[in-house]
């Protein structure tokens, strides 16, 4: 699954990687940072967290010619010149002047990380401008994909709901359980059709940042192990037999119980409406009742 | 000699297609375009007033529900606004299901029928039921609101026959940094501004006189979204944000006064406190909540199988009246086929399995040890 998406073959809008300082989501970005590379034109790169060069290292040649970088690192608060990126540009605004012009038929986003644009604007304005992104245009060029790095520890959980809600895919990295393995991920894909997949997987990287050795960790759905284990069969180890074979099930219905009715007097009883029981009363002659003296059939 | 005595005529109801009286308190009723919600709300969603629809946690089941509503304006000629700030409201409108002309109910009914019977004639020792009807809460054969096939979008043909005006994002285009005084979030504003213009420039206020009247359906998609400016509720430092609930008082007085019927989709789920949810559902009329299982624990359950979701009614309308009115069970679940979603009662299915906890059994009593004459355990006097 985790495959599916940062290759591209399952489409996601939004793509949002969650880490926190156990463990660092820019591998995993930079692999997707690289599969971008092979499916789109030109990658937007925002830099608000570390500085261009850091990423720039860590890039194969083949992909640093398409990926266009924007520093927003050294003036992140807009202090010494207001053109430059910062936290107060409108980031589609700024885009579509960067000088990187470029003819191409599509574009991605990457933005590393949203949480300096949490922090010094606001959760919901962070919100709009990666919705924003998402649906632009920029210079001329349709935007494939927008992907998002987050710090979740930095960020109270209203802020954090707020991106799960915009997001169509989240992706929260973890600390993996086996050695063996690089890191562990928790996959929330919300599909266009409505559906829901959530996954926890292993894996490794290469030194190309490929995903290698992708392990699917199954949790252990307790609720239907009880389910599968209550139903014991009393029949199993008895010393007389229990059971019954067809040929005896038939027999068996065939026997005429005392309550059954027959069909016709299933349906006599059916057709006579409901409520409307009589009685029968004849009067016989121990009966007479005289009006003057109740106590007349007394034999004191 | 005369008498001032007059005697009471019934006040003549307006005649408009597609909105009919309420057989309870004469208010004009619209269809949401669900018909088995209409059966539970009384009939329909009466004119002037709001209703709200807390989202499901992805939001598809509520948004598929405001289409409904849409396409019902469609179909009924009535005047529709809609506004999205998280969807392009362009693109909600080329998506809406496409109308079924006849009737599927009947064709349902014919397909049970066989069933049905065969049914019947397995009924070795509860015959007497055979003729009880089968259960069925939703009614059918009404002709008031319409059904929708999934499968389908309406042709684009018959949306424009209809006055469709939408407000989308960029009028909520708004900062935290930028809003005008603490308690006004400025989309919520000039929503308000857009809706109370619409209502007066075509006539669907209450005190114009117009030839023809007309019902406006307003259809207003996830309200209280980030996109909204909105963060779950809360001003900057920390306080509950007056904002929604401003806006959700202004909408109520315009309505009153306007043949004008709102449904309002919001992600409750997103708010950071269920008091400031339960203050929204006070200043609207109607609330109901749609739970899907969607991505819970709940979709692999085999309770729910039958179902894509909870319905939950939070609130119902006393509108002219002392009491509301009381649908037969307040469990409910929707399903969603491709040409219907109905809302029904909830059915558990029956529990066959042997060890199934009956609530009025005491679940422990199995581990007792017991004797021929008592529980070894000793907890009754009265045992020996």
């Amino acid at each position: 699954m985790i495959g599916d998406i940062t290759e591209g073959r399952e489409k996601s809008k939004i793509l949002l990687v969650e880490d926190s300082v156990s463990q660092s989501g820019r591998p995993l970005l930079i692999s997707i940072l690289h599969s971008l590379c092979k499916r789109v034109e030109k990658v937007h790169y925002i830099c608000f967290d570390r500085e261009p060069g850091f990423v720039k290292a860590c890039l194969q040649s083949e992909c640093s010619s398409r990926v266009i970088f924007h520093d927003g690192t050294s003036n992140i608060l807009g202090w010494e010149n207001k053109q430059s990126l910062n936290v107060n540009c409108d980031l589609v605004k700024y885009l579509n002047d960067s000088k990187g012009h470029h003819a191409s038929t599509s574009v991605a986003i990457v933005c590393d990380s949203l949480s300096p644009l949490i922090l010094h604007r606001s959760a919901p304005y962070t919100c709009q401008t990666v919705t924003k992104l998402a649906s632009a245009k920029i210079q001329a060029a349709e935007v494939d994909q927008v992907v998002c790095l987050l710090h979740k520890d930095l960020h109270d959980n209203h802020s954090i709901n707020l991106l799960h809600h915009i997001a169509t895919t989240i992706i929260t990295v973890k600390p993996p359980k086996f050695e063996h393995f690089l890191m562990a991920t928790h996959t929330l894909h919300k599909r266009l059709s409505g559906k829901v997949i959530k996954l926890e997987e292993h894996f490794t990287l290469n030194n190309e940042y490929v995903i290698q050795d992708i392990t699917e960790v199954k949790s252990i759905d307790t609720s239907k192990v009880a389910m599968e284990t209550s139903q014991p069969d009393p029949t199993a180890n008895l010393t007389f037999n229990l059971t019954l074979t067809d040929k005896e099930k038939e027999a068996r219905s065939q026997v005429k119980l005392p309550y059954t009715y027959d069909q016709s007097r299933q349906d006599e009883t059916l057709t006579k409406s409901v409520g409307e029981g009589k009685i029968f009363y004849q009067p016989d002659e121990a009966d007479d009742f005289d009006e003057e003296d109740p106590d007349d059939d007394l034999d004191i | 000699m005369t008498t001032s005595f007059q005697k009471k005529t019934r006040s003549k109801v307006l005649q408009i297609p597609g909105a009919k009286p309420s057989i309870y308190n004469n208010q004009l009723l619209i269809s949401t375009g669900i018909p088995s919600l209409d059966h539970i709300l009384g009939g329909g969603v009466a004119v002037g007033t709001i209703l709200l629809i807390e989202e499901d946690t992805y939001g598809n089941y509520a948004r598929l529900m405001l289409k409904y509503f849409c396409a019902e304006a469609v179909m009924t000629g009535h005047s529709l606004l809609l506004a999205s700030a998280d969807a392009d409201p362009e693109q909600i409108l080329k998506e809406l299901p496409a109308p079924i002309i006849d009737d599927p109910g009947k064709g349902e009914a014919t397909l049970e029928e066989p069933s049905h019977d065969s049914s019947s004639d397995n009924m070795k020792i509860a015959w007497r039921y055979r003729h009880l009807p089968k259960f069925q809460s939703n009614t059918s054969g009404v002709k008031f609101g319409h059904y929708y096939d999934l499968s389908k979008t309406m042709e684009s043909e018959l949306t424009q026959t209809v006055d469709i005006s939408t407000v989308d994002s960029s009028l909520c285009a708004c900062d935290s940094k930028q809003t005008d005084g603490e308690f006004n979030n400025p989309g919520y504003n000039s929503l308000l501004k857009t809706i109370q213009e619409k209502i007066m420039a075509n006539g669907f206020s209450t005190t114009t006189q117009v030839e023809k009247r007309n019902i406006l359906r307003l259809a207003l998609h996830s309200i209280g979204s980030p996109m909204w400016g909105e963060k779950g509720g809360l001003t900057e430092n920390e306080m509950y944000s007056p904002a929604l609930p401003r806006f959700l008082v202004g909408l109520k007085a315009i309505l009153r006064t306007a043949y004008a019927c709102c449904v309002i989709t919001v992600p409750a789920h997103l708010f950071c406190d269920k008091a400031y949810v339960r203050r929204l559902e006070r200043l609207t009329d109607t609330v109901v909540e749609v739970d899907s299982f969607v991505g819970s624990d709940k979709e692999k359950n085999p309770v729910y199988k039958d179902y894509h979701g909870l319905f939950n009614i939070k609130q119902l309308p006393c509108l002219n009246s002392l009491v509301c009115n009381m649908p037969d069970s307040l469990d409910l679940a929707f399903k969603l086929r491709r040409k219907k979603l109905t809302i029904e009662k909830l059915h558990l299915p029956p529990d066959l399995s042997e060890t199934a906890n009956r609530s009025q059994e005491d679940p422990l009593k199995n581990l007792k040890p017991s004797s021929g004459c008592g529980t070894g355990g000793r907890s009754n006097k009265l045992e020996f």
